[in-house]
């Protein structure tokens, strides 16, 4: 009696599993309806942001094909590869029988993302455009992954830093930002850049704030006449170029930000990738700008 | 064999005339030498007689047949131009430039047939050319190059044949070949031909009848004796002449005068 | 070479299975690791059961790598065939089918296509980038007629002029362009086929074997025209239909291969020389040989292009010209051209 009961209760678990299992069709972040397995265990990324945010969720082994240049968290490198998140690999992908692609319409080109579905595959895309745009990436990732619990550590956490530097920041004296992103030509963030909000969010006034593109560039002139108390500038090389950066602003001393000493090297993927490490970023900015933050944040 | 019969034509390519009021009849089987200086229509009139060009006035017949009326394809049969020697830039071989001869009496894509070849090698063994069958025309010198266009003139199984300056890029003893060769086609093949050309002495020696043109208009036609005199070749080309005879032949033959000199009788005398 | 229909059969049917055996070796390589004998189970699968569901090997080698090796010998075969003509029409070796400013009007209509947002799988992108290129012909075209004739000098001068100005105007657009677009022009201005499809092979077909077809049907006529205009008229060709005819179809048949791929170089330029090279420059046997060995050419290319440094793609245009240059300087030494 004993043993036809745990077969019958173990039946029943299989078939409730497998009514389980079964699609779901979502609409994703740029209006697409998509339909994803249950839980997918063949997931691939096209870009390195969706790569550390899939890492974050817990979702290591279900990974099976990431873009090129994913090289955070470090086991991401031992990946496959499928191509630069602009021109990724149509073969590639295919061959590694996926059950879900993660894409990003910020970079992956959208006849890509047409060709896969037009082939039956699920791709879902993902368009975060500001720091809790971010946040809701990360969400829906989490539930179209069955991850919701995760997500919610996740988010939650990053939320709560955000919310103690902004209480910090109200009310205080906002300092003008110059945020340099390429060197020739100079090239800062305006409107709709990642970098942008975490400034304001920060406490901050984006000299560039008011310009409708999103990288736009800026001439020597510009910025002198601006006259930003804090100048930012990041940097992809992790070594220590950090000096040199930093050294081409040293003559124009008519810059308040010059003559304050008040001129940082931020590394980029804290502030240009929509990831989970954007959170470091804000408050690494947070803490240029506001010294006294800086202390506070490093004593928790 | 056929007859150019040339009335009254008159040609201008904008606003002045290049060729005014010019009548002329080339019989059955005359060779005509074609001279006069530069911009008298030479070769204006050449591309006319080969329907090149249509005249504003006046009108030419080929064996009866008006010229304007008649098809390209059937003017291709009858007359055959010789151009300038010139540089090709693509490696054709001799035989099949020849062949290109053919080219009117074969339909849009047909090939060429067994007896197209037989023309072509004819017409290559007339102008001993058959050797070069294979190789790229752009390999021949100048002489040899203009062997295998007449040889594709020929091919064409025409009845009259026109000539652009055809030796003015030759050396002598090519100049020489050439008349030879083509006084040879004019009796021994009875063909009508016309040869424009920069060489009097030369058309005096080898033509029948010479043209002598000045200023788009006939100066004087006739038989190399009758054109090629002193008061005729200095008046048309504007410069001193001496015109005597071959001493071999007996055609006139004309030899340039400096302008510092003077010619009484038979001695030279210096001076102004 | 003295050209007959059994030698053009023949050595047409030779070409023909080189470029089978380029298209098979093509389906055998690529990014994905999927073999010689996956491609014939795949395609016998294909021929006697097509109503099976492909797993992910017959999706890449049906779906991905088919059409692509497809189109790409469709747009080998154009360029080819438009090279031809366009040499024989300018009486130079050395002219490539985007001398008379197709090239540029194309890419000004591509560019601005993509600028305004289309999508370049999309139907919109071949019919701007063609459109441009018609219109650029119309252009020049009209320009280069002198009375009723076609003056060749003219036809080149305007050509080049247009050209310019349209590169003008499509360089002031990429300067404002935006990084997605700029990548997205950049790959379209080098050439590429990562977008092929069914859809934009039978859009061209048409087009591509209507005008081969049509040139082809000139083919002594060309022939003669490179001996030289008078030649060729008082050998008793219409040379003026024949350029008017030359002109139209080649720059018809170069618009609809590049509306699909990109600006391409090299191909048109090379191959016809190549053959000439080494079967002789009579148009009867040139053409079609021309469009058999550019089809294969660039089928070649292109799968070098996507294997060589998978799973990055490089631009087709770039592998035509790293092995066309070398190659024509060869040519250039080996024979005089």
């Amino acid at each position: 009696m004993g043993r036809i009961c745990w077969k019958a209760l173990f039946f029943t678990l299989l078939l409730g599993e497998i009514a389980l299992s079964a699609d779901r069709v979502v609409v994703d972040e740029v209006g697409r309806r998509v339909v994803v397995p249950e839980r997918p265990c063949r997931i691939i990324s096209l870009s390195p942001s969706i790569t550390e945010i899939l890492f974050s969720l817990g979702l290591k082994e279900q990974i099976v094909g990431v873009s090129n240049h994913s090289d955070f968290p470090p086991q991401a490198v031992v990946k496959p590869r499928v191509g630069s998140y602009i021109n990724p690999s149509l073969e590639r992908t295919i061959s590694l029988n996926p059950d879900l692609i993660v894409a990003t319409a910020a970079g992956n080109p959208r006849e890509f993302v047409e060709r896969m579905e037009s082939l039956g595959l699920s791709v879902y895309t993902v368009f975060p455009k500001d720091f809790d745009g971010i946040l809701r990436s990360i969400s829906h990732i989490a539930g179209i992954t069955g991850r919701e619990h995760w997500g919610a550590m996740v988010v939650g956490e990053m939320a709560e830093r955000k919310e103690r530097i902004l209480q910090f920041t109200r009310g205080r004296n906002k300092p003008k930002v110059f945020l340099q992103i390429g060197t020739a030509p100079i090239v800062t963030v305006g409107r709709g850049s990642f970098a942008n909000d975490l400034i304001s969010l920060a406490g901050g006034q984006n000299i560039a704030g008011g310009e409708t593109i999103k990288y736009p560039r800026y001439s020597i002139e510009e910025v002198l006449v601006k006259a930003p108390d804090v100048i930012i500038i990041t940097s992809m090389d992790h070594a220590a170029d950090a000096q040199e950066l930093m050294g081409q602003w040293y003559r124009w001393t008519t810059i308040p930000a010059v003559r304050q000493g008040r001129v940082f090297v931020i590394d980029s993927d804290l502030v240009d990738l929509p990831s989970p490490r954007i959170i470091d970023g804000l408050e690494a900015i947070a803490g240029m700008l506001h010294p006294e933050l800086e202390e506070l944040l490093r004593k928790r | 064999m056929a007859s150019i019969d040339v009335r009254k034509i008159s040609f201008r390519y904008t606003d002045q005339w290049v060729i005014e009021d010019l009548s002329f009849r080339a019989e059955n089987g005359e060779f005509w030498g074609i001279i006069g200086p530069n911009g008298s229509g030479k070769t204006t009139l050449l591309k006319i007689l080969h329907g090149l060009f249509n005249p504003q006035r006046g009108r030419v017949f080929i064996d009866g047949e008006e010229l304007r009326r008649m098809k390209r394809s059937d003017i291709a049969k009858k007359i055959a131009v010789v151009p300038q020697e010139h540089q090709i830039n693509f490696p054709f071989t001799s035989l099949e430039v020849v062949l290109m001869g053919r080219s009117p009496y074969l339909g849009r894509l047909q090939f060429e047939g067994k007896y197209d070849f037989e023309v072509a090698e004819l017409a290559m063994k007339l102008t001993n050319t058959l050797q070069f069958a294979r190789r790229p025309i752009s390999e021949l010198s100048g002489g040899e190059r203009q062997r295998v266009f007449i040889a594709r003139a020929l091919a064409q199984e025409p009845e009259i044949i026109l000539f652009d300056e055809p030796t003015s890029n030759l050396d002598i003893n090519h100049q020489v070949e050439f008349y030879e060769l083509t006084s040879q086609l004019n009796q021994g093949k009875n063909l009508t031909i016309l040869a424009v050309s920069h060489d009097i002495n030369l058309a005096s020696e080898y033509c029948r009848k010479i043209l002598l043109l000045k200023a788009g208009r006939i100066f004087k036609m006739g038989s190399p004796r009758e054109v090629v005199a002193e008061e005729h070749i200095s008046r048309a080309y504007e410069s001193r002449v001496l015109v005597d005879e071959n001493p071999v032949t007996g055609a006139p033959r004309i030899t340039l005068l400096r302008k510092d000199m003077s010619f009484i009788g038979n001695t030279e005398v210096k001076g102004k | 070479m003295i050209v007959n229909l059994k030698r053009i059969i023949g050595i047409c049917f030779l070409l023909s299975c080189l470029l089978v055996g380029a298209i098979m070796v093509s389906l055998s390589l690529g990014a994905a690791n999927v073999g010689t004998a996956e491609v014939v189970r795949v395609l016998m699968q294909g021929v006697t059961d097509p109503g099976l569901t492909a797993g992910p090997e017959g999706l890449i080698i049906l779906s991905v790598r088919l059409p692509r090796i497809l189109l790409a010998g469709l747009v080998g075969a154009a360029l080819a065939v438009a090279g031809c003509s366009f040499q024989a029409l300018l009486r130079n070796p050395l002219a490539d089918p985007y001398i008379l400013g197709v090239s540029s009007g194309s890419a000004l209509g591509a560019v601005s296509a993509i600028l305004a947002g289309l999508s370049t799988a999309s139907f919109g992108m071949p019919l701007a980038s063609f459109s441009g290129a018609i219109v650029t012909v119309m252009l020049v075209f009209h320009v280069g007629r002198v009375g009723w004739g076609l003056h060749t000098n003219t036809l080149l001068l305007a050509g080049v002029i247009i050209s310019a100005f349209f590169s003008a105007i499509i360089m002031f657009l990429i300067s404002v362009a935006q990084n997605d677009d700029l990548s997205k022009i950049v790959f379209w201005l080098m050439g590429d086929f990562s977008f092929s499809n069914y859809r934009f092979i039978l859009i061209i077909l048409p087009y591509v074997l209507g005008g081969i077809g049509v040139l082809y049907s000139y083919a002594r006529g060309f022939n003669l025209m490179v001996m030289g205009e008078e030649t060729a008229i008082q050998l008793g060709i219409d040379v003026e239909r024949l350029k008017k005819v030359a002109y139209i179809f080649a720059s018809l048949i170069t618009a609809a291969a590049v509306s699909v791929c990109g600006l391409i170089g090299f191909v048109g330029l090379i191959i016809p020389h190549a053959v000439r090279i080494l079967f002789g420059p009579d148009h009867r046997l040139l053409i079609p040989a021309s469009a058999l060995v550019g089809a294969s050419f660039l089928i070649c290319s292109d799968t070098i292009a996507r294997t060589i440094a998978a799973p990055t793609e490089l631009p087709v245009g770039a592998v035509t010209a790293t092995f066309g240059a070398p190659f024509f300087i060869y040519l250039l030494k080996r024979r005089r051209v």
